[in-house]
Formats: structure tokens, sequence, C-alpha cells
């Protein structure tokens, strides 16, 4: 019979209901799509797992970008400078939705500010992540690549369509 | 608070309590931590073979435990085809690292000298000989000294703690624990920082690492190319001119350590084989031209290492001035002696990455 320490499994014990958090909004983003539960559970262990208060700035505009984030729970909001120099509102993102994804490819500087609109949880996957990924298992590392492909062309063809129906200057 | 001082002060004492018994109790942990060294470099070796065996296997353990095992049986294979006879030539230089030596060594460059140099030239050369004898055996005396204690002392700082076995064995453990979770150690570590510093500090811990990375896998290669170039050329100069070049292995692997430090260490090399022909037994009757067949044989060596193996090497080089080398060098060297000459560069880099990095990172990220 196993008798159980209830210190030490407290003490090394992981948090599985963070875990079956995590998991959960990981599954609603559709960079993740098709991926296996043993898939999931490899990014589970990469994924940075980051509390945030409120008004607290998460990236910068101008800073480097690493790579994404995924809201686990909370609000957070996008803002930036428009073309006239006004600081506007781009987006408004809740859990489940992420943000940040185009740094997964590119090193480019932040060109907007991401803050939490309350407190919120996010977990963090960024380029050296997926870099390592891609590494040891390729087979992951490629079907998360497509699902990116698939969403950086999705956002490719809205921006397209806003461009010829003339939305982008209202 | 999440963010309050508090917080992130216990947020941090796992890392801070260690390093604060490690400093206080130097004298007791050095050696533990001199071995987490050693397991570090293995892991930054082994790291892209096990992450190559585990894209194929998808089990990290399995992956570890194939590697190790490779290594082990490469292992066991150099000590019993290599060891026996560069124990050999350790004990024999030992031995011979006496005055009489160094006698020898000044008869044959007077000889030299006599071959090469206008007769007045080659008195004036003699009687400088024989001006600075006391101070070249002085110096002599000390290089035969630390090379002796080097030779004796490097068993004891490798492994430090107990037995060579022991010690061994804790340096493996290390390197599986590292090979396995060193993800884990890193994202632990990440986790206790701020929210303000942590893109920054996952960014420069990354730049860091690849660097480190990086330099100590070129400087090694850059090492082993050298060291069994070197051997390679001495084994076919002494095929073709029949000349006698004991030590062989022994020169190689000073050419190849000594080739951790940049400008200088070429010389050493070079001038460990010239100094190891000249006072050695030969048949072939000692020549100016046998020397400088030995000097070309490390230029050759150095043409390689720079033309064929340096640009496979990412960032074999991080750029310190050849003033820095040697101003480094000597503190090095007066700190932990030859040793300490050896590793200063390397060291050196290292720090020279890390506040490169952090400069790069506070600026980018707006600290500064």
């Amino acid at each position: 019979m196993i008798i159980k320490n209830a210190l030490w499994s407290n003490i090394f014990k992981t948090d599985s209901n963070e875990s079956s958090q995590t998991i959960l909004a990981l599954k609603q983003v559709p960079i993740f799509n098709g991926l296996s539960e043993r898939d999931f559970n490899t990014v589970l262990k990469i994924v940075h797992n980051r509390e945030y208060e409120l008004d607290e700035f998460i990236f910068q505009s101008g800073t480097p970008g690493l790579g994404m984030y995924i809201i686990i729970e909370g609000d957070v909001v996008i803002k930036g400078m428009n073309s006239e120099g006004k600081n506007i509102e781009f987006a408004r993102l809740s859990s489940g939705e992420f943000f940040g994804e185009i740094s997964l490819i590119g090193e480019d500087d932040r060109s907007t500010n991401a803050m939490a609109l309350s407190p919120c949880k996010l977990g963090a996957f960024f380029r050296s992540d997926l870099l390592d990924i891609i590494t040891r298992s390729p087979k992951l590392g490629n079907k998360i690549l497509l699902n990116l492909a698939i969403v950086l062309g999705n956002r490719l063809t809205k921006t397209n369509e806003l461009l010829i129906h003339g939305e982008m200057g209202k | 608070m999440k963010n309050s001082p508090l917080s992130i002060f216990i947020r941090n004492l796992f890392w801070m309590v260690p390093l604060t018994i490690s400093i206080g109790l130097w004298e007791f942990t050095w050696p533990i931590l001199f071995q987490l060294v050693l397991a570090y470099i293995g892991m930054i070796i082994l790291n892209p073979s096990v992450n190559r065996i585990e894209s194929i296997t998808q089990k990290r353990g399995l992956s570890v435990f194939l590697v190790l095992m490779a290594v082990i049986i490469i292992f066991i294979f150099l000590i019993n085809s290599i060891w026996p006879t560069l124990r050999r030539q350790m004990i024999d230089i030992q031995s011979m690292l006496t005055m009489d030596t160094f006698s020898n060594l000044i008869i044959k460059l007077e000889l030299i000298s006599k071959d090469l140099l206008p007769n007045y030239l080659f008195l004036k050369t003699q009687a400088i000989l024989i001006s600075m004898d006391a101070l070249f055996s002085d110096i002599w005396q000390i290089i035969t000294t630390d090379i002796q204690g080097i030779i004796s002392k490097t068993g004891n700082l490798i492994f430090a703690v107990g037995s060579l076995v022991l010690s061994s064995i804790f340096v493996m453990v290390f390197l599986v624990f590292l090979l396995l979770d060193g993800q884990h150690f890193k994202r632990v570590f990440i986790h206790a920082i701020p929210n303000q510093y942590f893109e920054m500090t996952v960014k420069i811990l990354d730049k860091i690492s690849d660097s480190i990375s990086a330099y100590i896998r070129g400087q090694l290669l850059a090492a082993l190319s050298v060291g069994v170039t070197s051997i390679i050329g001495l084994y076919i100069l002494q095929w073709i001119s029949g000349i006698n070049i004991p030590y062989t292995f022994i020169i190689g692997c000073v050419a190849g350590l000594s080739n951790l430090i940049p400008f200088i260490g070429p010389i050493i090399g070079m001038l460990t084989a010239v100094v190891v022909y000249l006072v050695s037994v030969q048949v072939v009757p000692v020549q100016f031209i046998y020397v400088v067949s030995i000097m070309g044989i490390f230029a050759i060596v150095q043409l390689i290492d720079n033309l064929i193996v340096s640009p496979f090497i990412i960032s074999g080089s991080v750029g310190i001035h050849p003033m820095f080398v040697i101003i480094v060098v000597l503190v090095g060297g007066a700190i932990s002696g030859p040793l300490g000459m050896l590793f200063a560069v390397p060291v050196a880099a290292i720090l020279k990455v890390i506040i490169e990095e952090l400069r790069w990172g506070f600026k980018n990220y707006k600290f500064l």
C-alpha cells in the first residue's frame, strides 16, 4: 500500500488545476489546432505561465518581439499609435484569445502595447520555444508552423479585403 | 501584491540562498561548483546530439541514455588505446624536466646559432647566452616546476572531491539532470523574475546561452583540430626528415589546450615542440632547418584551423583585443598559475558575452 506524505506531495506537486486551465486555453488557439494530448503536454512544459495585475504592461511598443501570449484568464487591451499619431485601441481580448504571434516568425520590434485590463493569467510561447520544438520534435514543430502560416495567411486575406473595400482609411 | 519587493524577494530566494551559501562556504563548495561547470560544458557538447536523437525517438530520456552510452563506450576505447601512451609520455616528460636538460638545450641553441650566424655574431650570441645563463636557468626552473605542478595537480583540480571514480559519477549525474531538465531549470528561474523584466530576461538568457554554447563548442573543436593536426604534422615531419620529436601526444595536447589563448597560444605549442626537439637525443644532427620545419608545421596547423575549421564555427571568436588578452592572461596567471593563464581568456570571453548581452537587453528594453 502506498502511503502518501501530505507535506512532500504538497511541496513537489504540480498545480494540476492550473495545467488543465492552460491546456484548455491552448486548445482554443488555432496555432495549436490538430495537436494530440501528448503534443499539448509537450507545449505545456514549454509555455511560461505569468500573472499580471490590472493596468500592468505585458509588452511595450519598440521593444524586441519575442513571441505570442495566450490569455488563460482575464482581459487584455492592445493599444498603439495610428497614422495620425493618436493613441488608439486596436483590440480587447479575453480568455482563449492570443496576441503577438507575428513575433514567432520575425525578430522585429513590437509595434503595439499590450496591457492587462483586469488581473490576468497568460501563457507565453516564444520563438526560442518554437525553435526548440522544431529541433526536438520536427513533426510537432511542422504542425505548429503550418497552423501559424494559416493564421497569418487568414490575417493577410482580411487585410487585403479591408484594403479593397477602403475600410483601412475609416 | 505580486510585484511588491517582498514578493519578488521571496520568489527569488530559491537561487539567492544557494548562491549565498556557495559564496560563503566557497572553500567547501567550489569542487562541487567545478563539477557543475564540467557537467554544464558536457551538456553544451552533448545537447545537439541528444536533440537530434530525440527528433527520431521522440523520447528525451532514451535519447540521453543512448548518447551517454555512446560517450562512455568512446571514453573506454580512448582510455584503452591512447591513455597508456599519454601516461607514459607524461611520466617521461616529468623526469626530463631537470637542469641537465636545460644545459642540453643551451648547447643545442649554441650549435644552431654557430651553424646559422657569421662567426662574429655567433660569438656575440654566445656571450649573451652565457651572460643570461642565470636568468634563463631561473626561467627554466619556474617553467619546469609549474609544468610538474600542472601534471600532478590537474587530477586534483578536476576531481577535487574524493576519488576520480566518485567525482566522475557526480559529474555524470549532474550531466544527466542538465540534459533531461535543463530547460525546466531555466523556466523555474525565469518564473521568479518580475513581469517588468520577464521578456528581457528570456531574451538575454537565450542570447547568452547561445553565445556561450557557440563559443565553448567552437573553442573545443578548434583545440581538437589543432591538437590532432599538430600530432599528424609532427609524425609526417619525423617520417620525412628522420628527426626525433618524442612526446608527440603531449605536444598535441599542449598545442590544442594553449590554442584557447588567442595570439599567445599558437606560439606556446610551437615552442614546446621546438624545445622538445632540441633537448631530445637525435640521430640526424640538429640543424636550424629542422627548427624552421617544426615552426612551418605549426604555421600549417594554424592555417588549417583558420581556413578550414574556423569558418564552420559560428561565433568562435568573441573579439578580445590582443592587449586585453595579455592583461587577462597575466591576471589569470597571478590568481592560479599556468592553469589560470590557460582558462583566463575563455572565462573573460564568457564574461564579455554576458556583459554585452546585459547591456543590449537593458538598452533595447528601455531600462538604460
